[in-house]
């Protein structure tokens, strides 16, 4: 058994006597807080770690408390100017001092804490976050996603008991210009470690609506600044930037965008902000609407006040063309009415006429017509009394005188006194071309008849000679 | 009203093409109240996007609340 030993305080006490020299300032440590807490008397305990850059795994941990005389100061002024809460997963650059204590062994004692070192850490992380989107080409995705015209069924996802979702919906819903939206809630944890997995699987509950919707709005009303972290972290980034719908932050900071931000369609700080946005779009289709019908209207009267234009001017061009038709078609009437008029009346009044004067001439025709009649007759009459004694006597005279001429034409007495008639085919002959030699001719005479062949002709001009030569045969 | 079955875009582009078409002279006198009508029922359906519930949206909306219940 060995006589030289130490209790465990004594040698604890030994430690802490040793370290204590050999680390006699304080230090500035670079480590990540990995576990944070607040007890009830203000003391804040810590655990410290750094890992390794490649894989991740731990290299060193270390257990440290900020007192919370020191706690006081330290968080406000962090938090302001990190804009960053004091929490787990921040990597921070400490002042500490190396403490052991006998019961509690390791630890060490903060004193101070550099924000600047965060805010540079973060904005290097939100960076790489910010890179590696880019390297993959999604950064811009969402951006380059149609927002539709008219926003109207909108998928929200924020906390149900945020006011900052209240007054969304409020404006919305209740808006001045009774605008119609509709707004689906899908519920998730807005701040703190579990708000990066609650917000995902938020959004994959409104892809299953996705064909649905026309807007994802992520908005988170209020609330410390500090709470902003998960927004800056590459998978909801990523899984906003990859989202099929155009997305709409309203996350409620007036600071630095956070990477959510910078993938989403369209950032907005607040989600009072973000309604005002979807009645803007609203407002800019009602307005659209009403330009496009006016331009209707306008084009539409144009082209009847064109058509109108025309019409006028054919009217203007027709009416003296159809006045002078209609001139020329009532002179040509007009005139035919005259000649048609004068012509009926020259034929009446000639028909008239011509039967007046028939009926007169007819009258004085046949009037004098009877009285000539009368007269011939009555002349005639007494004429018939005068003459027919008159003509009795002269016919009894001319009787007379005609039966002694007869006396001496009697063609007995002539041939009596010595002349024949020669007669051809029992008619007398008087001329001799009317005989041919050879014709047997008969002289008829006073006594007797003889029948003769002509064996010459001598024909003569005229009848100057009285006597006629005959040779009997 | 007939039933447009276009959506609001749609409906919209349809309205701008038509006003095109009256403003470039395309359409005929004979054409133009066809195409007059057909444009402001348009715009009446783009109108009452803006400002009439859809019943049938608001069943859909119901019908989500209950398959999550």
């Amino acid at each position: 058994m060995q006589e030289d030993h130490l209790t465990l305080f004594e040698l604890n006490s030994l430690i802490k006597g040793n370290i204590k020299k050999a680390f006699p300032d304080s230090f500035w440590v670079v480590a990540e807080i990995s576990e944070l807490k607040i007890n009830y008397s203000g003391h804040c305990y810590l655990e410290l770690v750094e890992k390794d850059t490649e894989n991740q795994t731990l290299k060193a941990k270390a257990r440290a408390t900020i007192w919370s005389s020191y706690f006081r100061m330290i968080q406000p002024y962090f938090e302001t100017t990190a804009h960053v809460e004091l929490t787990a997963g921040l990597m921070v650059m400490v002042k500490a001092s190396v403490e052991f204590h006998e019961l509690y062994g390791f630890s060490l004692n903060i004193t101070d804490i550099e924000p600047r070192y965060t805010l540079g850490e973060l904005a290097r992380q939100k960076q790489e976050v910010i890179n590696r989107l880019m390297q993959e080409g999604v950064f811009d995705l969402n951006k380059q996603t149609d927002f539709p015209r008219l926003p109207q069924k909108i998928a929200v996802i924020s906390s149900e008991t945020a006011a900052g979702y209240g007054d969304f919906k409020d404006q919305l819903l209740n808006n001045p210009y009774n605008y119609v939206f509709y707004i689906k809630l899908f519920p998730a944890v807005m701040q703190g470690e579990d708000a990066e997995t609650s917000i995902i699987s938020a959004m994959e509950r409104v892809f299953e609506y996705e064909s649905f919707f026309d807007t994802l709005v992520i908005i988170r009303g209020g609330g410390a600044q500090s709470d902003l972290s998960c927004f800056n972290n590459y998978l909801l980034a990523s899984h906003i930037a990859q989202f099929s719908l155009p997305v709409l932050t309203g996350i409620g900071h007036e600071q630095d965008e956070t990477v959510a931000d910078m993938v989403a369609h369209t950032r907005l700080k607040t989600p009072t902000a973000v309604a005002e946005f979807l009645l803007a779009k609203y407002h800019e289709e009602e307005n659209f609407q009403y330009e496009l019908s006016s331009s209707l209207t306008e084009a539409s009267l144009s082209i009847l006040n064109n058509q109108n234009n025309r019409l006028t001017k054919l009217a203007y061009a027709i009416k003296p063309l159809i006045q002078s038709v209609v001139e020329s078609s009532k002179k040509r009437l007009a005139i035919a009415f005259v000649m048609i008029k004068s012509g009926a009346q020259k034929l009446l009044t000639g028909a008239h006429n011509k039967s007046a004067l028939m009926q007169i001439k007819m009258e004085s025709s046949s009037k004098h017509f009877l009285l000539q009649k009368n007269h011939i007759v009555s002349i005639l009459r007494s004429k018939l009394v005068n003459v027919v004694p008159v003509y009795i006597k002269q016919q009894n005279h001319a009787l007379d005188i005609f039966t002694n001429r007869n006396h001496y034409n009697d063609p007995q007495n002539i041939l009596k006194r010595g002349y024949s008639i020669t007669l051809f085919k029992g008619k007398p002959v008087k001329d001799a071309a009317s005989v041919k030699k050879g014709d047997l001719v008969d002289t008829v005479l006073h006594r007797g008849k003889i029948q003769s062949r002509v064996t010459e002709i001598e024909a003569w001009e005229g009848n100057t000679h009285s006597c006629l030569p005959i040779k009997s045969g | 009203m007939a039933k447009i079955n276009l959506t609001y875009e749609q409906a919209l582009s349809r309205i701008e093409e038509i006003t095109a078409r009256i403003e470039a002279g395309e359409l005929s006198v004979d054409e133009l109240a066809k195409h007059v009508k057909e444009a402001s029922d348009l715009l009446k359906f783009c109108k009452s996007k803006l400002f009439e519930t859809e019943e049938e949206i608001d069943k859909i909306l119901k019908e989500m609340d209950e398959e999550k219940a």
